[in-house]
């Protein structure tokens, strides 16, 4: 159970959807006192978020709804307990997160190899529908759980290396690294088949990082 | 020319759920939180809490098989008259089992004893 005691908000995420976190807060204590609008409303300000992480990870619609269905319920079962300075999206990425990865780790001992392959493109059948997402995808399959949750975290909710190692129980070096070879498979993948992928502004950023 | 980033982000919103399965999605949840749970009914009303909790343990315990013995009488030997029992030495323990059904409250019993006949 991830702890909601000593989380800070995370200064640097430019996230897509913004939500302000006095706001979230002052959500989250109407959702102690049993207000269900104030709980939508939290609701439809970060499922989407939550669900392209547990996606990213996942690479599979039903269980990445799933995810975030639990995430939700754990959130408004710990309202009572929220502390004031916790992030409820940094919260939401940790529940989700481990989520995610136990889940994973439940469905490969039970089949021991790929939970799904169902949706699986190769990169051949993704190129003739010309489309970079199927590229992505079979990227994202080939990567294990937590490079999907670096590179997730880093690309969509633009955390840096610093901010995403805690979530995925990683040193901040290591979060690099791992983020450093996801980024330029991904890259090498999609340059492969002509598509154009420059590097996004932060990125040569945050991987310098390393080396200071 | 578009960056990483947005490829990246391009293929997640393609799976992204559609409008009715996040629909979908809210009612459940708000379904799952109207769902009563032991925990809940502890924050909101404690001693309600204990009584359902109280309550689910008597009826395991009393509903529970249970065997006691319900009568005990002392056997006269054979050829024996009633005053006689005073001597004997073997009993007959009854026992039964205790259901809360009527019917299965009713008792019978048939003694079996080699060379006397009813």
């Amino acid at each position: 159970m991830p702890e909601l005691v000593g989380l800070r908000p995370l200064g640097s995420a430019a996230n897509i959807e913004t939500s302000d976190h006095a706001s979230d807060a002052a959500l989250v204590r109407r959702v102690a006192e049993g207000d269900r609008a104030a709980f939508e409303r939290l609701y439809d300000a970060h499922r989407a978020r939550a669900y392209r992480l547990a996606y990213g990870v996942l690479l599979d619609s039903e269980d990445a709804r799933e995810a975030v269905q639990e995430a939700f319920l754990k959130l408004h079962a710990h309202a009572p307990r929220w502390e004031p300075h916790a992030a409820i999206a940094t919260w939401l990425h940790r529940v989700v997160l481990n989520h995610c990865l136990s889940l994973r780790r439940r469905l490969v001992r039970l089949v021991f190899s790929e939970p799904k392959t169902g949706t699986h493109r190769t990169p051949e059948l993704a190129a003739s529908l010309g489309e970079a997402v199927g590229i992505v995808e079979h990227t994202l399959r080939g990567l294990p759980p937590k490079q999907r949750a670096i590179l997730t975290l880093f690309l969509d909710e633009e955390l840096k290396p610093a901010e995403i190692a805690p979530l995925v129980d990683l040193t901040p070096n290591a979060t690099r690294v791992a983020l450093h070879r996801s980024l330029e498979r991904l890259r090498s993948d999609l340059s492969a088949r002509g598509i154009d992928a420059a590097p996004s502004p932060d990125e040569s950023i945050a991987l310098r990082e390393e080396e200071e | 020319m578009s960056n990483l980033r947005d490829q990246f982000r391009r293929a997640l919103d393609e799976r992204a759920p559609s409008a009715k399965e996040a629909r979908e999605d809210k009612e459940r949840l708000f379904r799952a939180l109207d769902r009563p749970e032991p925990s809940k009914l502890w924050r909101v009303a404690p001693p309600a809490f204990a009584l359902a909790v109280a309550a689910s343990a008597a009826v395991f315990f009393l509903g529970r098989p249970r065997v006691e013995p319900v009568g005990q009488r002392p056997l006269a030997p054979l050829g024996a008259s009633e005053a006689g029992s005073a001597n004997a030495r073997s009993s007959i323990e009854i026992y039964v089992h205790r259901s809360g059904d009527p019917e299965a409250n009713a008792l019978s019993v048939t003694l079996d004893l080699p060379g006397v006949h009813p």
